[in-house]
């Protein structure tokens, strides 16, 4: 079920969230509060996500079909069998690589209105 | 590390979020709250080793209101999908309901247009501004009406999509009620209202 509410439609832009758990998934599979630490670490921790936005995020972007369970799990040792791991489709990848295009020409329109000067600068 | 950080944390904690995850609409709560209680799990352990009690408590108000939010979503999310399920006819059926009383005074106007005109006929000082909140009256009863119609519609065939049947006889008597409670005064308002007028203006009634 695509939703046009929380910006999981194609061609509509991304919600924080959104965005968040797809850039987390990028570099391989995680499971739920893998993927809330990672969120957490790439975004220095300003965005805080709970386990109630994790979900909701995680079911609307399945049936999207932007992200997947996987049956790919880390050694019996370090894994706890009640977890669910996710990993990015090729759609999900598609998604996020245009998302990112996007936001890098808003940040060259930026640059180019000189509003990012200080940030420049540091 | 402080000692008492190497204490696990209170199991009632869990249990107060496994509690509060009735907020959520059943099917998301069957699918996903195992997976969210043990996240929670995992997050307050990460919280307590490092930031203590203080943390442990900002921790579950960051959570509470996450909780509260998220579910509020998730209930739009379920409507949202019952509207997208609901078909035409049902569509058509809930307008006619909700807008009778709006015809019927249209249908009484056409059949006799002194007795409905009073309402907004000028000259009665009176009844003028009278004639106006009954007519304002009429169109939000049907409004309402048709809103509770159409979301208990909604929620019942989503109630028994999902097994729910016992379940779904409740937003059937809200579609009933509705109807007892706004359409039939507001279809009553329309049929009396001006006779109603006339008495005021008479001095038999106020």
């Amino acid at each position: 079920m695509a939703n046009k509410r929380r910006g999981t439609k194609d061609g509509q832009p991304l919600t924080p969230a959104v965005l968040h758990i797809l850039l987390a998934l990028a570099d391989g599979s995680k499971h739920g509060y893998g993927i809330m630490q990672e969120v957490e670490a790439i975004s220095d921790g300003r965005v805080k996500m709970g386990p109630g936005t994790l979900y909701g995020s995680i079911k609307r972007m399945l049936a999207a079909g932007f992200i997947e369970e996987t049956g790919d799990r880390p050694a019996p040792e370090f894994d706890d069998e009640r977890r669910r791991y996710y990993k990015l489709t090729g759609l999900g990848r598609r998604v996020l690589t245009e998302e990112a295009r996007r936001l890098s020409n808003l940040i060259l329109v930026a640059r180019r209105k000189r509003l990012l000067g200080d940030v420049e600068s540091v | 590390m402080s000692g008492y950080r190497s204490h696990p944390v209170p199991g009632v904690v869990f249990k107060l979020y496994q509690g509060l995850l009735c907020v959520y609409p059943v099917e998301h709560r069957r699918e996903y709250g195992p997976l969210m209680v043990q996240t929670f799990r995992d997050m307050c352990q990460e919280t307590y080793r490092h930031k203590g009690t203080l943390g442990l408590i900002l921790l579950s108000v960051h959570v509470f209101v996450d909780t509260v939010i998220s579910s509020i979503a998730e209930h739009l999310d379920r409507l949202e999908y019952g509207a997208r399920k609901m078909t035409k006819k049902q569509h058509f059926v809930i307008l006619v309901f909700a807008g009778f009383p709006l015809v019927l005074g249209l249908v009484l106007f056409a059949v006799n247009p002194q007795y409905m005109g009073r309402m907004f006929m000028p000259g009665y000082a009176n009844a003028q501004p009278l004639g106006g909140m009954m007519t304002a009256a009429v169109v939000v009863m049907a409004v309402v009406a048709y809103v509770i119609q159409r979301w208990s519609l909604m929620l019942s065939d989503r109630l028994v999509e999902e097994g729910n049947r016992g379940k779904a006889v409740i937003p059937r008597i809200w579609f009933v009620t509705s109807f007892i409670l706004f359409i039939i005064p507001a279809m009553l308002l329309v049929v009396f209202g001006p006779a109603m007028l006339r008495l005021i203006e008479a001095g038999v009634i106020g």
